[in-house]
């Protein structure tokens, strides 16, 4: 019995361990089939919002060639079919023409109160190319930026998407993507499901589990002058570019705008109506921001703190390859005229990943999201930087 | 005990060979024994001086060693913006190294208590046969803010290719870490 029980033993035993091994190795592989995570769930939500969202031209971040009409087309597309209504282009157009607005990346006080009045638009939204490449594997990211209209433009909601074609490589690469189309239409899709999900008379979206600590800045200091507790509203400066990439700073800025939006603690000045007041008091930034500077943009736009930086590095690899993001931030308070918080920060998308990709940021958008959104949690949550340098005694 | 005549020539020949293992006479920083730096709380740190290949070597310099010397909680830095809105007025010519009289007026226009100038020597790639690793070299100098006169200065080389390089390859340590060492080296100087 034993004698002929033994091979049927070491059979099942032989079928137990190649159906562990083949369960292994499905579960390495199907870890690459992960979800994208900086993409929202793309399900068709139809919701009624009670006005119309007027969807201005595509801003191009790119620094590339890229299919705008066609990405704004689809955008449209995609509101309607989550149930918002959008002023059709003929009427935009006009009041656009009418006003000789030419900057189309903000809304400044005139053009909101204008689009409140002679469209009825209750919203603009604001979208922004931040990468479009359609080398294979394709990489796409785009932010729209929700700000309302009429008399006191604010940022409603800041939705943004970014991913690559081989973010999700899956069991023998069926989870990769060659089209760049595809892509685009996903990431699309995500951006309208974020913003038809927005929760009326929220002006956020809503908080994320934590920024992992890799992606915490390396260098922080924060004031106690900064009250944790309290609301701010922040003027966001756009950073200084002083990276390869065209458009880093503006690229930066937006992440930063987002991720503070993101707090639920921070309301963000709207970026087209800081931009008219600099234009308009002819501030001229050569190395950061002055507190001249400061004093004239915080008293044109009524905020409490204001943010700016540098990029020094935004490199998107193309093909493959992992990104790179190397920025600085520098918050100034309006009453103390202080610097408040500084942070430094800059990571690889290969950082800490040491086997089979796990834990890889394929885009400079994902990556650019973590970092921007560990500056904030250090900004809002740390404690005050305590003293941990003394000068020694002469 | 005799002395011999081969043994004293053996003496008088060791001697210099000997005194070159003697101490070092020079330190990588120096320090003035009458400046009270207890009272230096807010200084402006000047655009560094770039001697290396790359162009933006200077300013990555600057932005860590003006965020890591504010996160010690010692002293505040003034905003760079407002650092060169006051090199403007005060119309100094060469900010990467002012002379006396520039820093007292910068430091009265920035009310800062001392004026920090800075130097890149070297930043990038280090190649010693056929391994190559990131080096650093900064040097930095505290000008008093009311005389002029320099009362700190420091210089910290991090990186290159070391021992470990050598036997297995592998490239050195990237630029970033690199550079956050050779600050924190350098911070450390100035409060020790």
């Amino acid at each position: 019995m034993v004698t002929a029980a033994e091979p049927s033993v070491r059979k099942g035993h032989s079928f137990r361990v190649v159906a562990g091994a083949l369960l292994a190795s499905v579960a390495l592989y199907a870890s690459g089939c992960a979800a994208v995570p900086m993409l929202a769930g793309t399900e068709p939500r139809v919701q009624s919002v009670p006005y119309r969202i007027a969807v201005f031209p595509v801003e191009n971040l790119s620094g590339r060639a890229a299919p705008l009409g066609d990405i704004r087309g689809l955008l449209v597309d995609r509101l309607a079919a989550h149930g918002l209504a959008t002023v059709d282009d003929q009427t935009l157009e006009q009041v656009l023409s009418r006003h000789r607005v030419r900057y189309t990346a903000g809304v400044e006080r005139e053009l909101a109160k204008a689009l409140k009045e002679e469209t009825g638009a209750g919203a603009v939204l604001v979208p922004s190319l931040e990468h479009y490449d359609d080398v294979t594997p394709p990489r796409v990211a785009v932010f729209a930026r929700l700000v309302s209209t009429g008399d006191d433009p604010r940022v409603l909601h800041v939705a943004g998407a970014g991913v690559a074609g081989d973010e999700a490589p899956g069991l023998l690469g069926m989870g990769l993507v060659d089209d760049p189309r595809a892509l685009l239409t996903r990431v699309v899709d995500s951006l309208a499901t974020s913003l038809a999900a927005r929760e009326p008379g929220a002006e956020s979206h809503p908080t994320g589990a934590r920024a992992p600590a890799k992606f915490a800045p390396k260098i922080a200091y924060r004031s106690a002058a900064l009250d944790a507790r309290r609301t701010y509203s922040v003027a966001v400066v756009p950073f200084f570019n002083k990276s390869a990439r065209k458009y880093a700073g503006e690229i930066v800025s937006l992440h930063m705008i987002r991720s503070l939006m993101a707090s639920g603690r921070l309301a963000v000045v709207e970026p087209g109506v800081v931009r008219a007041e600099l234009l308009r008091s002819r501030v001229i930034m050569t190395d950061g921001i002055s507190l001249s500077d400061t004093d004239t943009i915080l008293n044109a736009v009524d905020a409490d703190l204001v943010l700016n930086g540098e990029v020094l590095e935004y490199r998107e690899p193309r093909g493959s390859g992992s990104p790179r993001v190397d920025f600085s931030v520098l918050v100034i308070e309006r009453t103390t005229r202080r610097v408040v918080y500084s942070a430094s920060s800059h990571n690889a998308g290969d950082d800490r990943v040491f086997f089979f990709d796990w834990g890889r940021v394929a885009t400079g958008h994902a990556l650019t999201a973590q970092m921007s959104r560990a500056v904030t949690e250090r900004m809002l949550s740390a404690p005050a930087t305590p003293a941990a340098r003394r000068w020694a005694p002469r | 005990m005799r002395i011999t005549t081969r043994s004293a020539l053996l003496v008088c020949l060791l001697a210099p060979l000997l005194a070159a293992c003697g101490p070092v006479v020079t330190r990588d920083s120096y320090r003035d024994k009458n400046m009270d730096f207890a009272a230096i709380q807010t200084v402006g740190v000047m655009p560094f001086q770039n001697l290396s290949r790359d162009t933006l070597a200077a300013e990555r310099v600057r932005d860590v060693f003006i965020n890591r010397l504010l996160s010690t909680g010692a002293v505040y830095v003034v905003p760079v913006g407002e650092v060169a809105r006051a090199v403007a007025r005060a119309e100094i010519q060469s900010p990467i190294t002012p002379a006396p009289d520039d820093v007292i007026r910068l430091a009265g226009l920035l009310k800062a208590h001392a004026i920090i100038t800075g130097a890149v020597q070297e930043y990038g790639e280090a190649r010693s046969g056929v391994t190559s690793a990131n080096v650093i070299s900064v040097s930095v100098q505290m000008l008093e803010g009311q005389t002029g006169r320099i009362v700190w200065t420091a210089s910290s080389t991090k990186g290159g290719v070391n021992f470990l390089d050598r036997l297995f390859g592998g490239g050195g340590r990237p630029m970033e870490g690199v550079t956050r060492d050779a600050v924190n080296d350098l911070i450390a100087k100035l409060f020790e």
